[in-house]
């Protein structure tokens, strides 16, 4: 039992953050309210592929680098970290799918970057099925050609061709967000989410963004409580100040935690692994959440503005704890 | 990383779950008297001193097993499945004193009262606090005189659980007054039944009276009872508190995971007061129950994170505070759980805490894990100010 990073993958770690630094530094946005770019340049999206991000956890056979779970993990907490957009976790699970469903082609399209995958979330309850009538929120819908649907028993992949996205003005105005009504929108692919622990990786990625970003939100406000002085000292001497970053810290150690054990008991096929995986989303959505809220009060009337970074978390993190599964379905589930 | 445990590993668990399924006692522990308590945590010491459980970590050179942390792990979880005995008054002997000891005494030191320890022949007890000095430890005032080749001490300790039935004792004292705080305090082996020594029983919430205050007048020791150098006390004292916060906690927190089950588990039979659905069947309480569940979950993988970090590192960093804090605020969480899903029914006082489960004495008991061992409020400043670095106020 080790449940510390190895010196591979701490150099899986330091690679992708040194590329996130370099190309997504995380900026305010200042009085721009819409988007204005792209979710992602193009250029900057073949790069990342190029990288193999979105095979990272593919087996070999299947085209993919062959690492596991747990580096995945490590991936998209980076990911989180530095608030990359892109549609990545829609593409690795889309990968995952496709892999199941043996269509290696379409494997091969979607990790070279020659197709993208919005991810779709249905707005009930629905499973995914063969043929799915509903309505769907979707994210990365940005030059979409496919959505991939992650839910507890089915997963699939339905093409975007025919299907009218009508744009959401998003509260996270990095991301290109939309909705959907699907009518009887015939699935490329539908496998059993059990069968390649589908939705336990889904679960446990987009812990992983989350557990990112409540590292990531604790370390600029406690950097902000370092230099902001107040009564003629910085404002992190108070304990008033000390009870939250404590907190902060807390809840990164323990979701940060459960989300490699989640991965490592997902891998190993133990009998708790989808408890495991819902108990890491649980952890890792509050982590985020309740650090990010922190983060505003520790930054004051700063915290309030889009000059400053802590809004960037919050209102990423609102999108990511929405996706593939609400958290009162999650708990039910623990 | 990788949750897989050796082939000997494994083994281990089966020998200890075995043994302990067939030899743990029948009786429970005794609720009230004593010397019976002392017995009975004595006599169970021993029978796990013959059959090769007591010290798992422990050097073997004093009787101990010398296996490692993960064995340590293993032994916690199949301990607390089993339901095997609370250590009782062997907690500060087994999880403070000895490791201090055996971290810092000296040779001679280590071979007259370890072994002693893990056969269950004495009780130790613990020094620390005093009316003036809770947090602020290092304030302590309690006065040692070197006179020759004795200590001569005067003073007064309290919060001390088991004193009355102790044998020794780990003693802070201040050996310099005129050194800066810290600088002048010695860790001394106080023989609890030299003459000088008085002890007033406390009575707790949890109705028990294990807690004390002693008075030391005029309390003679040999000079060779320090540990480490004379005023270096401090250093040899942080040494057990951070075994405390990191590894120390490991079974309480175990305990946890098999508590909130045995909560849920009541909570799928016991009808809420509607009459119309279980606890379980109600939005509400199940929501509470199982997101408690998640952050249970999530502290025992942080507790198997921290002893991967220990087996790589010496000593448990100050990251270990943040398993203490959260057990500690987890625990009342889970305390209170229980006694709502109890109902009326936890009008009565119910059974001893120290027996784990869910009762009214449990919640009552849960008070005391965010004072004793270092407040929360300690442990949050460890946290902020050693493990993120802010400033001290």
């Amino acid at each position: 039992m080790d449940m510390m990073q190895s010196p591979e993958q701490d150099e899986i770690e330091r690679t992708v953050a040194a590329f996130l630094t370099e190309k997504f530094p995380v900026r305010g946005h200042g009085h721009s309210f819409k988007r204005t770019e792209p979710e992602i340049a193009d250029e900057l999206w073949q790069e990342c592929c190029n990288l193999g991000w979105l095979s990272l956890g593919l087996s070999e056979e299947a085209g993919g680098v062959g690492y596991g779970l747990a580096e995945e993990a490590i991936l998209f907490r980076e990911l989180g970290r530095g608030l990359a957009p892109g549609p990545f976790l829609s593409g690795v699970l889309a990968a995952h799918v496709a892999a199941t469903a043996g269509d290696h082609e379409l494997v091969a399209k979607i990790i070279s970057g020659e197709v993208r995958v919005a991810l779709a979330t249905p707005l009930n309850t629905d499973e995914a099925s063969a043929s799915f009538s509903g309505d769907i929120s979707l994210v990365h819908t940005e030059r979409a050609d496919y959505a991939v649907m992650i839910t507890p028993n089915k997963s699939a992949i339905y093409a975007m061709e025919n299907v009218a996205v009508e744009p959401v003005d998003s509260v996270d105005i990095s991301l290109a967000v939309g909705r959907a009504k699907f009518d009887n929108v015939h699935a490329l692919h539908l496998v059993d989410s059990g069968a390649s622990s589908l939705y336990e990786r889904a679960l446990i990625l987009a812990a992983a963004i989350s557990v990112g970003m409540a590292i990531e939100v604790m370390r600029i406000s406690v950097e902000y409580s370092k230099t902001r002085e107040q009564f003629g000292k910085p404002i992190g001497s108070f304990q008033a100040l000390k009870t939250y970053a404590a907190y902060m810290a807390s809840r990164c150690e323990l979701a940060e935690s459960q989300l490699f054990f989640a991965a490592l008991a997902v891998e190993a096929r133990f009998e708790s692994a989808r408890s495991e995986a819902l108990a890491a989303r649980f952890n890792a959505n509050e982590a985020a959440r309740i650090n990010g809220e922190h983060a505003i009060q520790i930054h004051g009337g700063y915290g309030y503005t889009t000059e400053y970074t802590p809004y960037r978390f919050v209102t990423r993190n609102h999108v990511i704890e929405r996706i593939i599964t609400l958290r009162s379905a999650v708990i039910d589930a623990i | 990383m990788d949750l897989e445990f050796t082939l000997e590993e494994r083994s281990f668990r089966e020998q200890v779950r075995t043994w302990l399924e067939e030899n743990k006692p029948s009786e429970p522990r005794p609720k009230s008297d004593d010397l019976e308590q002392r017995n009975y945590d004595l006599a169970w010491q021993r029978t796990l001193y013959d059959n090769g459980w007591a010290g798992i970590a422990w050097p073997k050179a004093y009787g101990g097993r010398e296996l490692g942390t993960i064995a340590q792990l293993i032994w916690f979880e199949e301990y607390a499945k089993a339901k095997a005995p609370y250590l009782g008054a062997n907690f500060v002997g087994i999880n403070h004193g000895g490791p201090t000891l055996i971290a810092r005494a000296t040779e001679e030191q280590k071979t007259f009262h370890l072994p002693k320890i893990l056969k269950g022949e004495v009780v130790w007890c613990q020094g620390f606090s005093e009316p003036g000095s809770g947090s602020d430890l290092a304030s302590l005032s309690t006065k040692a005189v070197v006179d020759g080749d004795q200590l001569v001490i005067t003073g007064q300790k309290i919060w001390t659980s088991f004193a009355h039935i102790a044998d020794y004792q780990e003693l802070l004292v201040r050996t310099d007054p005129d050194a800066p705080k810290h600088k002048g305090i010695s860790w001394v082996i106080c023989d609890m039944h030299a003459p000088g020594i008085t002890i007033r029983q406390i009575p707790t919430i949890i109705r028990g009276a294990e807690f004390c205050e002693v008075f030391y007048d005029e309390v003679r020791l040999p000079l060779s009872s320090v540990v480490g150098n004379l005023n270096d006390g401090w250093s040899v004292a942080m040494s057990t508190l951070s075994f405390e916060r990191g590894t120390g906690f490991m079974a309480a927190i175990i305990e946890l995971t098999t508590t909130i089950e045995e909560l849920i588990d009541i909570a799928r039979h016991k009808k809420s007061p509607d009459g119309k659905r279980t606890y379980f069947q109600d939005d509400e309480y199940r929501r509470k129950l199982l997101s408690l569940k998640a952050e249970i979950m999530a502290l025992r993988s942080a507790t198997y994170r921290a002893i991967s970090r220990n087996m790589r590192q010496d000593a448990p960093g100050p990251e270990g505070s943040i398993l203490k804090l959260v057990m500690s605020d987890l625990n009342q969480k889970l305390a209170r759980l229980g006694v709502d899903i109890l109902g009326i029914e936890a009008l009565a006082f119910g059974g001893s805490h120290r027996d784990g489960g869910v009762s009214t004495a449990a919640w009552l008991g849960s008070f005391s894990g965010s004072i004793a061992g270092g407040t929360s409020e300690i442990q949050r400043n460890i946290v902020s100010e050693r493990v993120l670095g802010m400033p001290r106020g």
